[in-house]
């Protein structure tokens, strides 16, 4: 039996640095699992500085004299807010209301933007931006990107040679000794992401390694960020919900999933706008930290409302899950208890603050 | 830039002309929009009306108006080659007496079938002619089967399943046998499922309700094309002329069809990026031909009846049409229009003529053809979802906006309720 095996550009230096060999898919890449530990991976990131391998994520170039008018007619909320080298968060939405995608818009230059998500929705996209006679392509083949979080992250950075003096939803490219990157702030983590060509992402990853010994750097595999992303309260597409993926459909909403905040009340016109009920939404997105070290995913919740994704937070050293809650279990505190018995506290979103870096 | 209105109705079409009509009398401020140079949008060449609202007829006064009928009830005549022609009048007695002659069983299911397909498509009425929710009691076989597939349960005789099933849309079509209850439900001059001949043909229909917004004080304007609709957020807010001349409305009623309404006038993708894309994906298929002839003689297609004229229907052979004798040009002079289906030339109707009228050619000393395409039938569809569209406060009021494309005017009768509710709606604090 064959394995199809999607390398990423980092994948060599990952599988020199993989103590178990153990991989996962993730959108149709292959990716590192763990590399030693997850919850060690994990807790790096939370305590000194680690290092994931993000070239998985749908990544594609816009370009065209309208492609700010596609992406305002996309997007739930307006490009024309953005100035080259800013970035915000957005859903992208069906006919019917329904959410369909949500990601990162950056904005290149006047015409050139970047769409980023953790989940890819390549036809309605490419389809879409036809209307408009916008230039839509993939550029996840060309390049790869590194993504470096925790509090030593700004110091490693800066004795690698990048001045990480950066904003929140910020970029710059930059010639870093010899070769082009883009130095980013994008992520729920408060890290930064470098993204290279394919050619130069080995090097890249080199010279962070060799930076990285200083400050205690270990490469994390999706299991650990993954724990990241639950204990930053985020959801997550294919875990935690199914996106639409008809044109007209009108489920899953964006409150039905706690992602009411990327749509921009203020921003007129967007897909799908015109369908959506303008509802409160029936239920409310809170975390729940169980009496438990096992996790609990898609549990029903005895007094209302359902997890969606869990897992054991070795920073809490509990198990935590992400939940849909009634409105009238939303208040931190309170005391809530699965099907079978374990209990739980709803806690407020995210379950810790994200491990910001410390000055250099 | 003129002053605002409460509703501009894009094109001044049967439909155009009723929604703006309508709207006037409900005291909604009008501004009716045609692109042409003069009159009326309408440029309907075959006289025959069958769909024609009779709601709008009775509120628009149109009798008073000048517009009659020179023939209320008008037979249909199917020609055969082997020269056994049909001749059905509406009555159904008389029908399955003409039936007899192909097939006695045909008759007999004839009589039982018009009382039938009449009864229910009376039921039907509030489904396509009001803004009903639900079409109520509609057996399911007529949601699933096609009307060739229902006539060839119903009728042994070839000659009297074609000759029924002439008038449907896509006759092979599932959902097709639909079309059968569409037109047995019409009703003209007070006849259910008549089809009538308007005195001074279509454009007679036309000044007439012309008359009636002039009287009614609908503000016409014509040599007026609109270039595109005034949108703001996800709401109709005027249009835009080909001069740049800016009118703002709070609802704008259009008569051009739903693609091109969604396409053409509003900008990109603004009625939604499923929508669009469905629309472009999804160009019209079918065609008709109306041929004006000018003949210097009869058309010797035989078969007048006694009530006066009637419509000729030719099924065998390529292409299908209908024809009708019209009033004539000058003395010396006859008329004879034909609608085909599909886009045949016309040589190819004057050829199809001959096979039942020898040395037709001969007497033709002149042709006017035109051709359009056809709006897909929506037999199915609530009036809400053919009349109303994804941005707010934009309707259709055309043939598209119909259940099947037919000259009728209800869907701007019912268009201009809907604007009406909106607009109260809107008032509302």
């Amino acid at each position: 039996m064959s394995l199809q095996v999607r390398a990423t550009p980092f994948h060599g230096p990952a599988a020199a640095a993989s103590r178990l060999n153990l991989w996962e898919p993730r959108e149709g890449w292959t990716v590192a699992a763990v590399y030693e530990d997850a919850a060690q991976e994990a807790l790096a990131a939370r305590l000194t500085v680690a290092m994931a391998d993000i070239s998985w994520r749908w990544r594609v170039a816009v370009d065209g004299a309208r492609a700010e008018e596609f992406l305002a007619r996309l997007l739930t909320r307006d490009p024309a807010s953005l100035a080259p080298g800013e970035a915000f968060k957005a859903l992208w939405l069906s006919d019917g209301g329904a959410l369909r995608g949500a990601g990162l818009l950056a904005r290149n230059g006047r015409d050139s933007f970047m769409l980023v998500s953790a989940c890819a929705d390549p036809l309605w996209i490419a389809r879409a931006a036809a209307l408009f006679d916008v230039k839509v392509h993939e550029i996840a083949e060309a390049e790869g990107m590194l993504a470096v979080v925790g509090p030593y992250a700004a110091r490693l950075l800066a004795a690698a040679g990048l001045d990480p003096d950066l904003a929140q939803l910020r970029f710059r490219k930059l010639f870093w000794r010899g070769i082009e990157v883009t130095l980013s702030r994008f992520g729920e983590h408060e890290g930064f992401e470098i993204a290279c060509s394919a050619t130069d992402a080995p090097l890249v990853w080199d010279r962070l390694a060799k930076v990285g010994r200083a400050y205690a750097l270990e490469p994390a595999g999706m299991r650990a960020m993954d724990i990241l992303d639950m204990e930053a309260g985020v959801p997550r597409p294919g875990r935690d919900y199914r996106p639409a993926r008809g044109g007209f459909d009108s489920m899953p909403a964006p409150e039905d999933i706690g992602l009411g905040s990327l749509v921009d009340p203020d921003h007129v016109g967007f897909n799908g706008r015109s369908a959506r009920a303008g509802l409160p939404a029936s239920r409310v997105r809170m975390g729940i930290v169980f009496d438990s070290d096992v996790p609990a995913a898609n549990a029903v919740i005895a007094e209302g409302g359902r997890t969606l994704s869990s897992v054991y937070s070795p920073a809490l050293r509990s198990a935590i899950a992400l939940a849909m809650l009634e409105p009238r279990l939303g208040t931190p505190n309170t005391q809530v208890r699965l099907a079978d018995g374990t209990p739980g506290l709803v806690t407020a979103l995210p379950f810790l603050p994200p491990p910001v870096p410390l000055p250099r | 830039m003129s002053a605002p209105a409460d509703a501009i109705v894009i094109g001044a079409g049967i439909g155009g002309i009723a929604a703006a009509a309508c709207l006037e009398r409900k005291g909604v401020h009008v501004v009716l929009l045609e692109a042409a140079e003069a009159g009326s949008g309408v440029r309907e060449f075959w006289p025959v009306l069958e769909a024609l609202d009779p709601a709008l007829v009775k509120t628009l006064k149109l009798s008073r108006r000048g517009f009659k009928f020179i023939q209320r009830d008008l037979p249909t005549l199917a020609l055969r080659q082997d020269g056994r022609h049909l001749l059905l009048p509406r009555d159904p007695h008389k029908a399955a007496r003409a039936i007899v002659a192909c097939s006695p069983a045909d008759a007999r299911a004839y009589e039982r079938r018009q009382a039938e397909i009449f009864a229910l498509a009376r039921r039907l009425r509030p489904w396509w002619w009001e803004t009903a929710e639900a079409p109520a009691g509609l057996p399911e076989r007529y949601k699933a089967a096609s009307a060739q597939a229902l006539l060839a349960a119903l009728f042994e005789s070839d000659a009297v399943r074609t000759t029924l099933g002439f008038d449907v849309p896509e006759p092979f079509a599932p959902g097709s046998a639909l079309a059968l209850l569409w037109r047995a439900g019409q009703e003209m001059c007070g006849l259910q499922g008549a089809r009538a001949l308007p005195q001074g043909g279509v454009p007679a229909l036309a000044d007439a309700m012309m008359a009636s917004i002039r009287e009614l004080g609908v503000s016409f304007r014509s040599k007026a094309r609109v270039r595109q609709v005034l949108v703001a957020g996800d709401e109709a807010a005027g249009v835009v002329l080909d001069s740049g001349e800016k009118i703002f409305s709070r609802a704008v009623v259009s008569c051009l069809s739903r693609r091109d309404t969604l396409l053409r006038l509003l900008p990109t993708a603004s009625a939604g990026i499923a929508q669009t894309l469905r629309l472009l994906s999804s160009a019209p298929r079918r065609s008709e031909t109306v041929a004006v002839l000018t003949l210097n003689g009869e058309p010797g297609l035989g078969g007048r009846s006694s009530g006066g004229a009637v419509r000729h229907v030719i099924a065998e052979g390529e292409p299908a049409l209908e024809g009708v004798a019209s009033d004539a040009p000058s003395p010396g002079q006859h008329r004879f229009i034909v609608k085909a289906k599909g886009t045949p030339t016309a040589d190819a109707i004057v050829a199809q003529l001959e096979r039942f009228a020898p040395q037709f050619r001969s007497r033709v000393l002149d042709i006017a053809l035109t051709t359009r395409t056809l709006c897909p039938p929506k037999l199915l569809a609530s009036a809400q979802e053919r009349i109303a569209t994804p941005i707010r406060n934009l309707f259709l009021c055309g043939r598209d906006a119909e259940p099947v494309d037919a000259l009728s005017g209800r869907a701007g009768r019912l268009a201009a309720e809907m604007v009406s509710a909106a607009l109260q709606r809107k008032a509302r604090p």
